[in-house]
């Protein structure tokens, strides 16, 4: 074959369907707008994030199948001993976890202060083959370093992850490492920013409400920046963040009201450590997903968190946190 | 002074980039087609090149002919890895409609099975070659680039895109049989 035949033998160009070419563009132009006047648009969960799953439409659309994973973890040593036994329900775990946390010291923090997360984390990335088919490829697990600024986000922030420094910022990064402060900030928010749900800073997570009605109105009204249901803004929220004490005694007693949640008796974290788990289920039209919360079994601290594709059951995601602590400065380690 | 069409993409203004989908949309939509094989993730490919177009604008020269072969380079990333763009663009894609469930293009739905079809056996015979060769014919025997434009595209130097191109030709013409036995035979079905 030469390049001709490939030529000849490819299909015929063909028009994007009218209906659809005019909601594509349709939808363009309105993000341009938006992106302009000032409504903030939700961060990319992933860049100050870290883990997160694809937009649902997107993988439906583009799903063909997922195929071959590559580096499957290894499995984390068996629990030794069975501790409790009697069945908690989730409920009753939550609550639990809900007054551990409620009762951890409210640390003082400055304005100028860096959240800093060291995690353990593994996660899938997906690639669309080139039949179409979606492949999946599991992270080696490895380690996560994040500064994330406590009162404002257009502070920047840091990221080390595989050896790689990623500053973090709302403005854009050029490849080179730079913050481009001239930039249009993504989301084109004005400075100072304590954020929103879905890129919340220590500030604004202290100013959250904390009864559960109120809580809960919060966090659906949120859903215009997540697009997510409660459970998995909750799971957002924990997932890599030092969550103010009184926050996060009411987030688990929400979570405790919110229906999709069992507990997994013998959980362990990405880094092995033993846990018990609150597996959240969810198969409505709107959302599916399988995602694992793991707690310490004394402490009931959260440890980490594990995702699963809810068709196959096999592990898309998992973290371990090793340690949380306030630093002065971006790249600074604690004491 | 009128500005070019390149100064205004950089300069973010809105009418351009309506423009630029105007002129470019079907090429995006044909070139993410044979990528990805099949036509809703074309779509998707659509969208999240303009939208990762618009996050890119900085990144467009000054001087250059059409933009044509900056957003074919955008929607091969993207196309290659189509979740990570999904998830820079997560809160837009989200509010992008879903495609109906009867697609619209019911009419010649058989032709656009054909098409999928077609490209999957193209594709096998072009698995001998790495993904950076494979770029280069999807730019330039595909979507009609020339080098300049290619590299342009691919951000990479002319020479380097004739020289992938050569390896590339040279590679397709060593297993002839094995490549138009299995892209031009008219009922291979049932074997794969």
């Amino acid at each position: 074959m030469n390049t001709d035949d490939l030529a000849r033998l490819a299909p015929a160009d063909r028009d994007l369907p009218a209906a659809r070419k005019q909601i594509l563009k349709e939808h363009l132009m309105t993000e341009l707008r938006q992106a302009s006047t000032g409504r903030a648009e939700p961060k990319p969960k992933l860049r100050r994030r870290g883990a997160v799953l694809v937009a649902g439409a997107v993988l439906t659309a583009a799903a063909v199948a997922v195929a071959a994973v590559v580096g499957t973890r290894t499995s984390p040593p068996a629990p030794t001993t069975a501790p409790p036994a009697h069945a908690v329900t989730a409920a009753q775990l939550l609550a639990k976890i809900a007054n551990a946390a409620a009762s951890q010291p409210s640390p003082v923090v400055r304005d100028s202060d860096f959240m800093y997360i060291r995690s353990e984390v593994a996660y899938m990335n997906y690639t669309v083959g080139s039949t179409g088919q979606l492949t999946g490829t599991m992270d080696k697990l490895h380690e996560r370093q994040i500064w994330l600024p406590v009162a404002n986000l257009c502070v920047t922030g840091l990221l080390i992850e595989r050896g790689e420094r990623t500053p973090i910022s709302p403005f854009p990064v050029t490849s080179d490492g730079k913050v481009d402060r001239k930039g249009t900030p993504q989301p084109d928010f004005t400075c100072p920013s304590q954020g929103h749900l879905g890129d919340a800073t220590y500030r604004l997570m202290q100013s959250m409400p904390t009864r559960p009605g109120a809580l809960l109105a919060y966090l659906e009204a949120g859903q215009k920046w997540t697009n997510d249901d409660p459970p998995t803004e909750i799971g957002d929220l924990i997932r890599e963040n030092i969550v103010p004490p009184a926050l996060a005694a009411a987030l688990y007693r929400l979570a405790a009201t919110l229906p999709g949640a069992t507990v997994v008796p013998h959980a362990t974290n990405a880094a092995g450590r033993a846990g018990i788990g609150i597996m959240w289920t969810s198969t409505s039209a709107k959302q599916v997903y399988k995602n694992e919360w793991i707690f310490d079994r004394t402490t009931l601290q959260f440890i980490g968190e594990r995702i699963y594709d809810p068709k196959t059951g096999q592990v898309t995601g998992e973290s371990a946190i090793l340690r949380q602590a306030f630093t002065a400065k971006p790249g600074q380690l604690p004491r | 002074m009128e500005l070019s069409q390149r100064a205004r993409v950089r300069a973010g203004d809105h009418d351009e980039f309506g423009v630029l989908f105007e002129e470019h949309a079907r090429a995006v939509y044909n070139h993410a087609f044979r990528l990805t094989g099949n036509w809703s993730a074309a779509e998707e490919v659509v969208s999240l090149t303009f939208l990762e177009a618009w996050r890119l604008r900085g990144t467009v020269r000054p001087e250059g002919g059409s933009l044509l072969p900056w957003l074919l380079g955008i929607a091969l990333n993207v196309a290659r890895n189509i979740s990570r763009a999904a998830r820079r663009q997560q809160a837009a894609m989200s509010r992008l409609p879903k495609a109906p469930d009867v697609p619209d293009f019911a009419d010649d739905l058989a032709g656009r099975l054909d098409d999928a079809e077609r490209l999957e056996k193209i594709h096998a015979a072009l698995g001998g070659l790495r993904r950076t060769e494979r770029d280069v014919l999807a730019l330039c025997v595909w979507s009609g680039l020339n080098y300049a434009e290619a590299a342009e595209a691919l951000g990479i130097p002319v020479g380097t895109v004739r020289s992938r191109l050569s390896r590339a030709r040279r590679k397709l013409l060593r297993e002839p049989a094995r490549a138009s036995e299995q892209v031009t035979g008219d009922r291979v079905g049932g074997t794969r």
